[in-house]
C-alpha cells in the first residue's frame, strides 16, 4: 500500500508549517513573560 | 554520483561558525549564571522557571544530534512510516506533562529521579534504578561528543578528535559557568536556531527538487520506503514511542526540570513541548527522501542528512547543518552534564558518601562532577568504539523498563517494591533477548510490556499501602544568612 | 537513539587500500529483514557497483560509480540479490559476488508487535489519566490526622 504523493506532500508542508510557527510562538510566550517578569 | 571523500566546507569557515557560537554561549552562561551560588539556584535554577524558557528547554533538549542525523537515517531505512514513527517520540513528552505536575506537588524540595525510587521503593529498587539511569546517561553523552566529533569532521574536513574536544569542552564551560540558569538561557537561543535551521534547509529541498520528483524516484528504486504496510516499520512505531517514553519517565534530565518549573509551569511546558517536538523528525526525515532523486549514494546510512543537506544546497547547506546540530548538540549536552550531576551529587556523593553534606558543599561537589563527567566522556569518545554508541540502542530495553515502576509508583498506592524492582530487571533482560533474536526496533516495546506485567502482578499479587507524605523530605542545610 | 557512527567515518575518510591488497566486498547481513543493508568494499581504484538478480548477473544493473567505499541499499522488497565490483576504468570483475536475501518480516508478526505496543501505551495513559483524577498527594490524610 504505497503512500500516494499527494498525501506526503500534504503532511509534510503541514509539519513544514508547524515547525515556522515554532520560534514565532516561542518568542511571543517569551515576551509575554519578560512583561510579566515571570521568566525565571 | 558523489565521492564523500571530500570535505564540503571550508575548515576555516567551519572554526568560525563554531568558535562564534562558542562564544556566544559562554558569554550567555557567564551572564545568565551571573548570581547562581545558592544551590537550588545552580543545580534547579530557582525553582522559578516560567512557560516560554520552559517550552524552549524541553523542546530543545529533546531535539538531539540524533533527531536531526538518525531521523533522516530511519527514513532512509525504513521509510514513511520510520519518519512518522520518530516523531511519536513526542508522546513521551506529553505524557510526561501530568507527571511533572505531580512530581512537583508530591516532592517540592526534591531534586532526582533517584530520590523518588528511593524514597518509594527502597534502596535496593534505588541502586538498581541508578545502574540504569547513569548507564543511559552516560551512553546518551557520549553519542553526543561522537555525533559532533563526526558531523564536524565530515562537514570541515576538521579532525573528529578536535571537533569532538571543542564541543565538549565548551558545553562543559558554560554548564559549568552558569548552572542550571545557563542550560535553560541558552536552549532558548538553541531551540530558534534548530527551528529555522530544519525549516530553510527542508524548505529548500523541496524547492530545489519537488515532491513528484522525489516521490516517483523512491517509487522506483526504493519502493518499500514507501509502503505503508513495511513490516519493520510497522514494529518500529510503538517501539520507539515506548523507547521514548521510558526516556523522559526515568530520567533525571526531564524530573530535573519539573523541579525546576515554577508551580502550574510543567504540564503545560511539556504538553506545548511535545506539540512543537512532533513535526521536526517528519520534516527532517523528509531530507532522506531524495536520495533516489539525486542519485546520492550514501555509504552510511546516518550520514544521509548531512549529505542531501550539502548536495542540494551547496555550502550554505553545509554552514545551516552545522549551526542547527551544534545547536542541537550543545542544548542535549549542557541538560544532560547538569542533571547527571546532580543525579551523582545527589544520589551517590550525599547519600552514599557524605550525608551530613550541607547546601555549599554540594553547589561545590556538582561544579566538579560536571568537569569530571566531561572529562570521562572525552575519554570514551576518544577512542571512538562503535559499541559504545550503539549502547544507546541497548538501553531502549533498560529504559521501557522504568516506565511502570514510575508511572505507577507515582500514582498508585498499592504499587509495590518487589513488582519495581522485578520489573526493571526481568523487563530489561526480555528486551535484550528479543534486541538479538527480532531487531533494535522491538527491544524498549517488550522491555516496557514485560516490565508492566511485573509490576500489575505485584499489585494484585501484593498490594503496598504507600503513603505519599513520605516523598516530602527537608532540604539539605541552607548557607546561614550572613 | 544513535548511530553506527565510526562505521560512517570509515567509509567516507577511509584511504584507498594499496594495489596489491585484496578487493574485498562484504555486506552487513545475508538476510536483510527490513529491506535494508550495507555493503562495504576496498579497492585500490574506482569502482563500479553492479546488481543482479541472477547469480550470473543476467539482468546487471549499475547501482553506483566512483571512488567511495559504500552503499545503503534500502526500501527493497523481498527476493534475492548478488552484488559485485567492477574496475570503473576496464569493466574487469574485482572480486567474488555477495548475495543478499532481501525477507521482510511476515506481516502478522508485524501487526502482533503492533498490537502489544499499542496496549502498553493505552494502558500507560490510562493509568495515568486515572491517576491524575483520583490520586490524592498525601496532605488530606495529614489534615485529617491532625484534626
Amino acid at each position: 500500500m504505497t503512500i500516494s504523493v499527494g498525501l506526503l506532500g500534504t503532511l509534510v508542508t503541514i509539519c513544514l508549517i508547524i515547525v515556522a510557527a515554532a520560534p514565532v510562538l516561542l518568542l511571543i510566550l517569551w515576551l509575554r513573560d519578560w512583561k510579566r517578569k515571570s521568566l525565571w | 554520483m558523489n565521492a564523500v571523500t571530500d570535505a564540503i566546507l571550508n575548515p576555516a569557515i567551519g572554526w568560525s561558525v563554531l568558535a562564534g557560537f562558542s562564544v556566544l554561549w559562554v558569554f550567555l552562561g557567564w551572564y545568565w549564571g551571573r548570581n547562581a551560588d545558592a544551590l537550588d539556584d545552580y543545580v534547579l535554577a530557582g525553582r522559578r522557571v516560567g512557560l516560554a524558557l520552559g517550552v524552549a528547554t524541553a523542546m530543545a533538549t529533546w531535539v538531539t544530534s540524533n533527531t536531526t542525523m538518525a531521523a533522516p537515517q530511519i527514513a532512509l531505512q525504513m521509510g514513511v512510516w520510520g519518519m512518522f514513527g520518530y516523531s511519536l517520540g513526542a508522546v513521551g513528552l506529553m505524557m510526561f506533562a501530568p507527571l511533572a505536575g505531580r512530581i512537583r506537588r508530591l516532592m517540592p524540595g526534591g531534586y532526582t529521579s533517584g530520590d523518588f525510587v528511593r524514597l518509594r521503593y527502597g534502596k535496593t529498587a534505588w541502586r538498581v534504578f541508578l545502574v540504569i539511569s547513569l548507564c543511559y546517561s552516560l551512553g546518551w553523552l557520549v553519542s553526543m561528543g561522537m555525533a559532533g566529533g563526526v558531523l564536524i569532521n565530515a562537514l570541515t574536513g576538521i579532525p573528529y578528535h578536535y571537533g569532538m574536544t571543542v564541543i565538549l569542552a565548551i558545553c562543559v564551560s558554560y554548564t559549568l559557568l552558569g548552572g542550571f540558569r545557563a542550560v535553560i538561557g541558552t536552549d532558548f537561543v538553541q531551540a530558534v536556531l534548530i527551528l529555522v535551521g530544519v525549516v530553510l534547509i527542508a524548505v529548500l529541498a523541496i524547492g530545489n527538487i519537488g515532491f513528484e520528483a522525489i516521490h516517483s524516484a523512491a517509487l522506483e528504486r526504493r519502493p518499500e520506503l514507501l509502503n505503508l504496510l513495511m513490516p519493520a516499520a510497522i514494529m518500529f512505531l510503538f517501539n520507539n514511542l515506548l523507547f521514548g517514553v521510558g526516556e523522559i519517565f526515568h530520567s533525571n534530565v526531564w524530573w530535573s526540570r519539573a523541579f525546576s518549573f515554577r508551580e502550574g509551569v510543567g504540564g503545560k511546558a511539556y504538553l506545548l513541548a511535545g506539540l512543537l517536538w512532533a513535526p521536526i523528525p517528519i520534516v527532517a526525515g523528509f531530507i532522506a527522501l531524495p536520495v533516489p532523486a539525486l542519485g546520492l549514494n550514501v555509504p552510511a546510512a546516518d550520514m544521509v542528512g548531512p549529505l542531501v543537506a550539502a548536495n542540494i544546497l551547496g555550502a550554505t547547506g553545509a554552514v545551516l547543518v552545522l549551526i542547527m546540530v551544534f545547536s542541537a548538540l550543545s542544548s542535549s549536552l549542557d541538560s544532560l552534564l547538569a542533571a547527571t550531576s546532580i543525579l551523582v551529587v545527589e544520589d551517590i556523593y550525599r547519600r552514599h558518601i557524605n550525608p551530613a553534606a550541607d547546601a555549599p558543599t554540594l553547589r561545590r561537589a556538582t561544579s566538579r562532577v560536571i568537569v569530571g563527567l566531561g572529562l570521562l566522556t572525552w575519554m570514551l569518545c576518544a577512542p571512538r568504539i562503535a559499541t559504545l554508541a550503539e549502547l544507546l540502542y541497548f538501553t531502549g530495553a533498560f529504559v521501557a523498563s522504568t516506565i511502570w515502576p514510575i508511572a505507577a509508583g507515582l500514582f498508585l498506592r498499592r504499587a509495590n517494591t518487589a513488582g519495581a524492582i522485578t520489573g526493571m530487571v526481568v523487563g530489561s533482560a526480555a528486551g535484550l533477548y528479543s534486541y538479538f533474536a527480532i531487531g533494535f526496533y522491538v527491544a524498549a516495546l517488550v522491555g516496557a510490556a514485560v516490565s508492566m506485567l511485573c509490576v500489575i502482578i505485584g499489585i494484585i499479587a501484593a498490594p503496598a499501602s504507600f503513603e505519599w507524605r513520605l516523598l516530602s523530605e527537608p532540604e539539605p542545610a541552607k548557607e546561614h544568612a550572613a | 537513539m544513535a548511530l553506527p557512527i565510526v562505521l560512517a567515518l570509515a567509509c567516507t575518510h577511509g584511504a584507498f587500500a594499496q594495489s596489491g591488497d585484496p578487493v574485498t566486498l562484504t555486506s552487513d547481513t545475508e538476510i536483510a529483514t527490513a529491506g535494508y543493508f550495507q555493503l562495504l568494499w576496498e579497492a585500490a581504484e574506482p569502482i563500479r557497483l553492479v546488481e543482479s538478480t541472477t547469480a550470473d548477473f543476467d539482468d546487471p544493473h549499475t547501482v553506483y560509480e566512483g571512488s567511495d567505499s559504500g552503499h545503503t541499499v534500502s526500501g527493497r522488497a523481498d527476493g534475492t540479490l548478488f552484488y559485485r565490483l567492477e574496475s570503473a576504468a576496464t569493466g574487469a570483475v574485482l572480486v567474488e559476488p555477495v548475495r543478499v536475501v532481501v525477507a521482510h518480516h511476515p506481516i502478522a508478526r508485524a501487526f502482533t508487535f503492533f498490537g502489544v505496543g499499542a496496549l502498553v501505551f493505552v494502558a500507560t495513559a490510562m493509568l495515568i489519566l486515572i491517576g491524575i483524577r483520583t490520586a490524592d498527594d498525601g496532605t488530606e490524610r495529614a489534615a485529617r490526622s491532625t484534626r
